[in-house]
């Protein structure tokens, strides 16, 4: 039915490091549909924003296919991808430091209009940036006041009015609220709730803080070290939890209610970095159900109910 | 010695802070962070402050330990530790309380530990301030404390950078907890952590708090932990209490529209299409606070009334307190 | 140009606002620019064959006095028209020495900054060797190779300050290349001219500004010094060096003549401290 925008294909990327290759991301794929949003959710260092900058092609990929409409923008070059750009946005987690703090509000919605000659005449320009301004819930007065002066909610809708100047089909949003108090946190979530719904915008929504992804997301996939353990609708993905990752995040979510508490998983030890790792289970050695079979491949990912995918060995036997 | 004759008497709060009022005298501006905030916490007992960045929860745990930079800022109001007034005490007395009774953690492990020393000798050295003891023996219950954050001993050796993020927090709760203080302030200890190691961290606090049977008072934004590890709640806006209760009493019994607006800021668990319902507007600025109830022009439910005249404390009930005019006393 | 009441803030206007409520800049400014003045109309004030270099025996190392307000040189000259007449040899080649290699030194510090890997390799690696040659040995040498000129000394001058500015820039440039908001720019399809131009330089200035400013009092030094080993600026022309290098011998008896070019030179330094301090922060919009 849903037609796809976004096809992951395969994707790697390793940086070189002293220790060894670094396997930030480790041959992921997905797919996100026109006008959808697939949260991915992991803690630090599991590859969640690599993941992300690497689909903009911000960095490079080691290797793989990033389909965006069926054309491979991996393969394009330089000149095409700036053209591209206009299409794929992002919105960073630092509203501060992702804003030139030398520019004005104006002249930072503005710079995209102008990096690709969308509008040239002056004046129709900045009637566009006053207009975007508007749709992001900014008032006209703070026209040429420096982000600095501004307080975290509103720096985050400069960013968001940047991103959206170019009218893009897919935006990037990396930790977009994490930065921001909960009562601004709302704001900005329903801001780009409402954006999707009258723009039909596709997202990628890369947070750690589960019940925002659960809210705001038609899919999520969970990553650990590097790759995609478990992939699922938002609604499934919180009711059956597969992976025992998966379970061990959901359940440490603190809930601000007191009935209906989850039984805490307490995971021991902590993520490592993939570096120079061993064919095995990524998750194996902090795992509580882990088996022997576990240390000796790795598992890949399998469908367990209708778009619901898993890796691990513990799921693919009926026992 | 005085501290001997604390413990004797025993006195039925740890901590009582009465109109507590600090002001900052910045460039002609005056910038009010706390305005008038009583507060009583219970031997034993764990308070959550919850409130948004700049409403002046920590401004409140460094008054306790009296580490308000003086000038620009300016403390009224009296802090009573285990029933002694900390504001007739010497600095040297001070330094004696600050560790020893009241320790805090703050929320970013990196900039509280130094770089240069192993952590034992970190602990250690919070030890020998307070005990007269040898450095031996400090170095081996220092090796001790780490064992009870869980942290192998023979790690003791090493320096903080080798430490994950994780782990330096709980080098930091053993720091605090050395010397067995009667009062702990933790300033969002888990804010900077990924949240399976949060919730091993959590963990491990609510066992040591038990194990000590320490008060403690639980700096935080999120109401998630507040109803994890909190007996009682105090909700800060704009440097006042505007509700205090049980858990239940604010968890179940919301009555401050702020709260309501906390609690409808937050995603449904349980229906994830529910939307979100946030506050409008901003926290006030500080150096020009609204007359009036400092919430009014954020409040859907604000008044005439609500804009003249700041609302007081009042009880509805238990231990329920609410500073809001539209919720009637009973 | 259409009037809209959303006017963009021009970064000159702007600039100019900010550094005009900083006293000490405006001090500054002030005097630089009466030392500029006087440089440029050093001409209409004093004769140069009459006042700067005709030595007068009747009025040998005369103190300060009404008609020469600075006192006069061992050889009768009077020395505030030397000092005067000086400040277009001090000022004119230091300023050009610095600003060349500023320039110099910020292009290739940007391109080493920005690029890393091999380029920023055989850049540094060059910068190394610059650096390893002292500024007074490698003017001596080249000075020596070329001949005494204004021309091989602004070279000689500038080539060995460019390691400093590429350096310096080349630091900035790296904090600033992994910065959100270049990767944003990046991100709107910015190219990396554009960015290098746009986004990252103008966050580099102010340590340039400031080092800037530094430079030049050593610069005037230097020439100084080469002033007085007779490769620098050559006698009878005045210049602040060798006015101060030629008043040693009579520092006990007449120490005014030591004073006076010695103040020019500290008066100069701290004014242009003071400006480019002043400046570094009016640039910058987050201080105010």
């Amino acid at each position: 039915m849903a037609e796809a925008l976004l096809e992951v294909k395969n994707v790697k990327k390793y940086f070189k490091t002293p220790k060894g290759m670094l396997h930030a991301v480790d041959d992921v794929s997905f797919t996100i549909n026109k006008g959808e949003t697939l949260g991915v959710v992991g803690e630090s260092g599991c590859g969640k924003s690599t993941t992300g900058r690497v689909v903009l092609r911000l960095l490079e990929p080691t290797e793989g296919q990033i389909l965006m409409e069926g054309q491979d923008i991996a393969r394009l070059n330089d000149s095409q991808m700036r053209s591209k750009r206009k299409e794929m946005q992002m919105i960073f987690q630092d509203p501060l430091a992702s804003l030139d703090p030398r520019k004005t509000v104006g002249q930072i919605i503005e710079e995209p209009l102008k990096i690709h000659n969308i509008i040239s005449s002056r004046h129709e320009r900045q009637k566009r940036v006053l207009e975007l301004m508007e749709t992001v819930g900014l008032a006209q007065r703070y026209y040429s006041t420096y982000p600095h002066e501004l307080d975290g909610g509103r720096r985050q809708r400069i960013g968001i009015a940047r991103a959206l100047s170019m009218n893009p089909k897919f935006i990037v949003c990396d930790e977009p609220v994490s930065a921001l108090d909960v009562s601004i946190q709302a704001q900005i979530l329903n801001l780009l709730e409402d954006l999707q719904h009258d723009m039909g915008l596709t997202y990628m929504f890369i947070t750690h803080d589960l019940s925002v992804v659960h809210h705001f997301s038609n899919n999520i996939a969970v990553m650990y070290l590097g790759k995609i353990i478990e992939l699922a609708p938002s609604d499934e993905l919180f009711a059956h939890p597969t992976h025992p990752y998966t379970q061990a995040l959901l359940s440490a979510i603190p809930v601000p209610k007191l009935e209906n508490r989850r039984e805490r998983i307490i995971l021991k030890g902590e993520i490592t970095s993939p570096i120079n790792l061993p064919k095995a289970c990524r998750f194996a050695s902090r795992c509580l159900y882990a088996k022997p079979e576990c240390f000796g491949q790795e598992p890949e990912l399998k469908e367990v109910a209708p778009g619901h995918q898993v890796a691990c060995f513990l799921k693919d036997k009926p026992d | 010695m005085s501290e001997q004759k604390m413990k004797a008497t025993a006195p039925e709060y740890a901590l009582e802070i009465e109109n507590l009022e600090v002001e900052y005298h910045v460039d002609k501006e005056v910038v009010h962070a706390l305005n008038g905030i009583s507060l009583k916490v219970k031997q034993g007992e764990t308070i959550g402050l919850v409130g948004e960045t700049g409403a002046g929860k920590t401004t409140t745990g460094l008054s306790i330990l009296r580490l308000i930079p003086s000038p620009p800022g300016v403390v009224k109001g009296t802090i009573r530790v285990q029933g002694e007034d900390i504001g007739s005490l010497s600095e040297k007395q001070m330094e004696a309380i600050r560790g020893k009774l009241v320790s805090m953690i703050f929320q970013d492990p990196m900039t509280s530990l130094n770089p240069t020393k192993t952590v034992e000798d970190q602990i250690a050295e919070v030890i020998r301030l307070h005990e007269k003891i040898g450095k031996k023996e400090a170095n081996r219950k220092a090796g001790d404390m780490l064992e009870m954050v869980g942290i192998p001993r023979d790690r003791g050796g090493e320096f903080p950078h080798q430490f994950s993020g994780g782990m330096k927090q709980r080098v930091v709760i053993a720091m605090a907890l050395a010397c067995s203080p009667e009062i702990l302030i933790a300033d969002e200890p888990t804010t900077a952590l990924d949240v399976t190691i949060q919730a091993q961290v959590l963990d491990m606090i609510r066992d040591l708090k038990k194990q000590y049977n320490m008060s403690m008072i639980m700096i935080t934004h999120d109401l998630g932990i507040v109803a994890e590890i909190c007996d009682t709640v105090a909700i800060v806006y704009a440097g006042s209490i505007v509700e205090y209760g049980t858990l239940e009493d604010i968890f179940n019994r919301t009555a401050h529209p702020y709260t309501v607006g906390l609690f409808g800021s937050l995603p449904n668990m349980d229906d994830r299409t529910q939307r979100l319902k946030p506050i409008q507007g901003l926290m006030p600025d500080p150096t020009n606070l609204p007359a009036g109830c400092p919430f009014s022009p954020r409040c859907p439910r604000a008044t005439e009334e609500c804009r003249k005249a700041k609302p007081v404390l009042k009880n509805i009930g238990g231990e329920h307190l609410v500073a809001c005019h539209l919720v009637k006393e009973g | 140009m259409e009037k809209t009441e959303f006017k963009q803030r021009s970064m000159l206007a702007e600039t100019w606002k900010r550094l005009k409520k900083n006293k000490g800049a405006m001090i500054g400014l002030a005097i630089v620019l009466i030392l500029f003045l006087l440089a440029i109309f050093a001409g209409v004030i004093y004769d140069y064959q009459e006042d700067v270099i005709k030595q007068d025996y009747n009025e040998l190392l005369q103190g300060p006095s009404a008609e020469h307000w600075f006192g006069t040189d061992e050889l009768g000259r009077d020395l505030l028209a030397r000092i005067i007449y000086g400040s277009r040899a001090s000022l004119f080649i230091s300023f050009a020495a610095v600003a060349l290699a500023a320039v110099i030194g910020c292009f290739f510090g940007a391109i080493s900054g920005y690029f890393g890997g091999k380029v920023d390799s055989v850049i540094m690696r060059l910068t190394d060797i610059l650096l390893a040659i002292p500024e007074t040995l490698f003017a001596i040498t080249l000075v020596a190779a070329l001949g005494t000129s204004t021309f091989t000394l602004i070279i000689a001058l500038a080539i060995s300050n460019i390691p400093i500015y590429c350096r310096l820039l080349r630091g900035s440039v790296m904090t600033q290349r992994g910065s959100e908001h270049v990767e944003a720019a990046r991100a709107i399809g910015a190219r990396t001219s554009t960015i290098i131009v746009q986004h990252i330089l103008p966050n580099c200035l102010a340590p340039v500004l400031v080092q800037f400013t530094l430079s030049i009092a050593t610069t005037i030094l230097t020439i100084s010094g080469l002033s007085f080993l007779g490769l620098g600026v050559s006698p009878p022309t005045p210049e602040w060096g060798s006015l101060l290098s030629s008043s040693r011998s009579y520092m006990r008896e007449h120490t005014y003549l030591t004073i006076f070019p010695g103040l020019a030179i500290m008066v100069t330094i701290l004014s242009l401290n003071l400006l480019g301090d002043g400046l570094r922060d009016a640039l910058d919009p987050r201080l105010r």
